[in-house]
């Protein structure tokens, strides 16, 4: 049976640091690829993965447990980024090409009519999210890998909770609207 | 059934999401549910909702590379530096909680003296 998050940082807390590997590896593919499309920098976003975790390891042997494992996670990587921010104005790179090669590689398993498709959708999506505004694409962002709740979005990013829907409704209909256009062309 | 939006119809464009949450009030909820009944525009906004947040869920995630989780974990502290750290966060708390009560008696004792000064003689100083 799997773990709980709970189950775990208790282990980890006891002097089980297997358990915290465990987590690390729960956890890599949706806070990188948040961190990823957040900054669309694969170096940054490296970057920003490992201090947020290393922030988790300092702080894991206090953590209580008052909010779920994942919110707190995600909390703390959207502040590292608020940090990084500030001491480094995030570069605009396009990192679609190096990203396409990735998946290309790691999509080889798919037939090659859906991994297309797939690959052809997938930089839509990026070009499409690129091209929002950076709340807005950080509440979207929040949303579909934090996996939280919109009133924990506005509690994370210290934002009304109307503010958060609103930037959430222009991000969706910018997206969708992108990528029907797309669609037509 | 309703084809036209409304100011209501509006809302739902950004309520809908609280909705999804299932964050709202239960009469809130009961008054959306029955406007979604019998309205085709909101009907089509809570599809849209799901079918973004489908597409976008079913596109591949990123990883990092294997050497980055190693580097990471083998930063987790050994377990013995883990209890360490954690007797010393309890020793920490000890200390605070110690000098708290120091402070807290010594006011105690502070103001009974200088009550009982002020009952003997009427004055709070000499």
């Amino acid at each position: 049976m799997t773990p709980e998050d709970s189950e775990l940082i208790q282990q980890f807390q006891k002097g089980d640091t297997a358990a915290f590997e465990i987590l690390v590896r729960r956890y890599e593919r949706p806070l990188f690829t948040f961190l990823l499309r957040l900054t669309r920098d694969r170096h940054k976003a490296e970057d920003l993965f490992q201090d947020t975790f290393l922030r988790v390891l300092k702080a894991l042997p206090r953590y209580q447990g008052k909010s779920k494992f994942s919110n707190w996670l995600f909390r703390i990587a959207n502040s590292v980024v608020i940090d990084a921010g500030r001491k480094d104005q995030v570069r605009r790179r396009n990192f679609l090409n190096d990203e396409q090669k990735v998946y290309e590689a790691e999509s080889h398993a798919e037939p090659p009519d859906r991994a297309v498709e797939r690959s052809e959708l997938l930089h839509q999506v990026e070009e499409a999210l690129a091209s929002l505004p950076e709340k807005q694409r950080r509440v979207f962002l929040l949303r579909q890998h934090g996996d939280l709740r919109f009133k924990e979005i506005a509690e994370i990013l210290d934002e009304p909770l109307n503010t958060v829907l609103s930037q959430m409704r222009y991000a969706v209909t910018k997206l969708r609207n992108t990528l029907s256009a797309e669609k037509e062309s | 059934m309703a084809n036209n939006k409304t100011d209501l119809c509006q809302q739902f464009e950004q309520t809908v999401w609280t909705y999804l949450d299932d964050d709202l009030s239960p009469p809130e909820r009961s008054d959306w549910k029955n406007h979604l009944k019998a309205c085709a525009p909101c009907q089509q906004t809570l599809s849209q909702a799901l079918t973004t947040e489908q597409t976008y869920r079913s596109l591949p995630a990123y990883s990092v590379s294997e050497s980055l989780i190693q580097t990471l974990v083998s930063q987790a502290p050994s377990p013995l530096g883990l209890r360490n750290q954690w007797s010393k966060w309890q020793k920490h708390l000890t200390v605070r909680r110690l000098g708290s009560s120091l402070v807290g008696a010594a006011l105690v004792v502070g103001g009974i003296y200088v009550f009982n000064r002020y009952r003997r003689t009427g004055k709070l100083a000499s």
